[in-house]
């Protein structure tokens, strides 16, 4: 008999996504590669079907219980999919036999759809390697390597891998969650649509220009962000007192401090900013006021302070009795009040991707792309692949003024950008 | 290779349009043409919304008629004729307008809808005078100015919700305790009116004054925010 336990609970970070997702909208993510030729569907469904059983954290579906969500096994294999025009589109959680994350491809690319419930960035980004490995091997009868975090679809899941790190690492410390609200970027709500503009720069001309401000990529992407959004402020609101403050969250990869290997969430996240009403701001004061505040907020005990206070509030006695419904409630409604409407935009940076050399020459391009949440809805995704900075703007309205505000910045100061989108003719 | 006149940026081959300001590619040594793949297909997933809000409205209606159906036949059988189903179809009716009706529009028209729920409260009210009490006339006098009054009230929040920027809970405050206490003086000189009693204002005074001296002090606190900070930090339970 199989005594493997067949549900878990929900991580710590996950808690949030299934109370505030809504029958249009559920916070997702993408990762994709793009490989040398055209993707085999035949191929690609029993590497899906492999990578899936490597990950049994991801082969889960979500059931409501008494008090709390969990997640239930899924014996029924993944099912790949034909990409779409518009994807991140909500997820219903009723079809593709009710898992969270869906396999696409198209041409010559392979795309992984996450729900937030499943996990974070970094755990997608393992799988997407994994799945692409498998595939590799598959179609090309390659000897695959075990490195730079790909994992091997025949051995069995480690341990730790679907951990919930936040509670195991989370100490008896907390810290206020306090935080005003800031600038919403306005526009038209697009219907049923999502646009994607990638932006492709030479990693290493960025990051000269970042060291020029003595900055890091994600540093000086953010400032440059920073002041993308702080231009629309200053344009469309006429009063100078009614400037709200405009914050980027950035998150942050918990995993460089701990030793764990959880492919689930495992992710915190800071607000840099700027205060607007106070006047404009340079590049240099920018990218000078998100250094000190990355230097202080990249602390493990601040970092360490920050989730265990979450971890406090999912272990309080009292909240943890309330029925779901209650908490759904509760959460929707602390949500609507917190959540994104602290940050103007989001601008994530999954840093330089690395593949084992037998899969590099497979594998020309990897991209990642966040999709646009309740408030934000322009949001911002980095990954660097073989010396390019793939930097994905996905939003879901008409105007494209962040985006251009952000590149045209970056070719005043000569850096060469060619874009692409998704834009219907 | 072509790069946007406006923005500087290099096109993708892809690119009719530059998609960060819309410009058509203008290159005159290499017109666009359709390239072979687009970096994301044609076939756009569908999703459709706000079908439910609708659906909800269209089905509540349809069970809206049984209770009319069930109420009026029990009526015309018992009594054969309409007497006490008609307040039950006429509450229905402005359960109706009141609830169902925004639901089944897209855009949100608050004055509308709120011209709507006054109008159909009044013919309601209206017709509740005519069956109980047709001699005695209590709709024109008093239900009619209580009514109206009570909408103006709305239409000024309506107004503050939509035409303000920002909305301090200190500012909401005072305006729900003004309104209160407008309300009752409106309200005791109306029935006064009414019952033709000659002192204008006697026991609404002892409500509006409180009121109007607690809308103001909101209004005061919400200006002075070292006030309002030294009050959160005496105040504060956690």
């Amino acid at each position: 008999m199989n005594n493997k336990k067949t549900w878990m609970k929900l991580d710590n970070a996950a808690k949030i996504y299934p109370a505030v997702m809504t029958r249009s909208w559920t916070a997702l993510f993408r990762v994709s590669a793009t490989l040398k030729e055209d993707i085999d569907p035949q191929i690609l469904q029993i590497a899906a079907e492999d990578a899936v059983k490597r990950f049994p954290a991801f082969a889960k579906k979500l059931k409501k219980g008494l008090f709390w969500y969990y997640l239930e096994h899924i014996d029924e294999p993944i099912s790949i999919q034909k990409d779409v025009g518009n994807p991140c589109m909500r997820m219903n959680l009723r079809e593709n036999n009710g898992y969270m994350l869906r396999i696409r491809y198209y041409g010559k690319r392979i795309a992984v759809e996450f729900f937030h419930v499943l996990t974070d960035g970094t755990g997608g980004m393992t799988f997407l390697k994994t799945l692409v490995a498998r595939y590799i091997m598959l179609k090309y009868s390659v000897q695959m390597e075990y490195t730079h975090g790909v994992l091997c679809c025949d051995e069995e899941p480690c341990e730790g891998e679907s951990e919930d790190s936040f509670l195991r690492y989370a100490r008896d410390n907390s810290r206020s969650r306090k935080e005003g609200s800031s600038y919403n970027i306005p526009g038209t709500n697009e219907n049923n649509f999502m646009n994607i503009v990638t932006g492709m720069a030479e990693s290493k001309r960025v990051l000269e220009e970042a060291k020029r401000y003595n900055a890091t990529l994600t540093e000086y992407l953010t400032s440059e962000l920073i002041l993308a959004v702080d231009s629309i402020q200053r344009e469309s609101v006429a009063n100078r007192k009614k400037f709200k403050p405009i914050k980027i969250c950035v998150p942050i990869n918990l995993r460089r401090f701990y030793n764990t290997k959880t492919v689930r969430n495992f992710a915190s996240y800071t607000n840099p900013g700027i205060e607007p009403k106070y006047g404009q701001y340079t590049l240099d004061e920018t990218v000078k006021i998100v250094k000190g505040h990355f230097g202080m907020e990249m602390d493990e005990k601040l970092l360490n302070a920050k989730f265990s206070t979450n971890v406090q509030s999912e272990n309080n006695r009292l909240l943890s009795l309330a029925p779901l419904f209650i908490k759904r409630w509760a959460l929707k409604f602390v949500y609507s009040f917190k959540g994104d409407r602290q940050t103007s935009t989001v601008l994530s940076n999954l840093g330089v991707i690395t593949l084992p050399p037998c899969m590099d020459e497979y594998v020309e391009r990897v991209d990642f792309m966040l999709g646009p949440l309740k408030r934000n809805r322009v949001t911002c995704a980095c990954v660097s692949y073989k010396g390019v900075l793939y930097i994905n703007f996905t939003r879901t309205i008409k105007e494209a003024y962040v985006e251009r505000n952000f590149f045209t910045s970056l070719v005043k100061k000569g850096i060469h950008i060619k874009v692409e989108s998704n834009q219907r003719w | 290779m072509s790069y946007c006149v406006n923005c500087g940026v290099e096109l993708a081959q892809s690119e009719k349009r530059c998609p960060l300001c819309k410009t058509p590619v203008i290159n005159p040594s290499n017109p666009w043409k359709e390239p072979e793949s687009r970096p994301y297909p044609r076939r756009l997933e569908v999703i459709i919304q706000n079908i439910n809000k609708r659906f909800f409205a269209v089905l509540a209606s349809i069970l809206l008629l049984i209770p009319v159906f069930i109420c009026s036949l029990t009526d015309i059988m018992t009594t054969h004729e309409f007497t006490w189903s008609g307040y039950v179809v006429g509450a229905l009716c402005v359960f109706f307008v009141m609830v169902l009706l925004p639901m089944f529009f897209s855009r949100k028209r608050a004055f509308l809808f709120l011209a709507l729920d006054i109008g159909v409260i009044l013919l309601y009210l209206f017709f509740v005078e005519l069956k109980t009490s047709p001699q005695k006339a209590w709709f024109l006098p008093l239900a009619l100015p209580l009514t109206v009054i009570f909408g103006g009230i709305v239409f000024i929040f309506i107004v503050y919700a939509k035409y303000k920027r920002v909305h301090p809970v200190m500012e909401i405050l005072a305006l729900v305790f003004a309104s209160i206490g407008v309300y009752t003086v409106c309200m005791e000189l109306i029935i006064n009116a009414y019952i033709s009693v000659i002192v204008p204002v006697r026991w609404s005074f002892y409500s509006c004054i409180p009121c109007m001296v607690i809308a103001a002090a909101f209004i005061i606190l919400n200006r002075r925010k070292k006030l309002l900070e030294s009050l959160e930090k005496r105040l504060f339970f956690k």
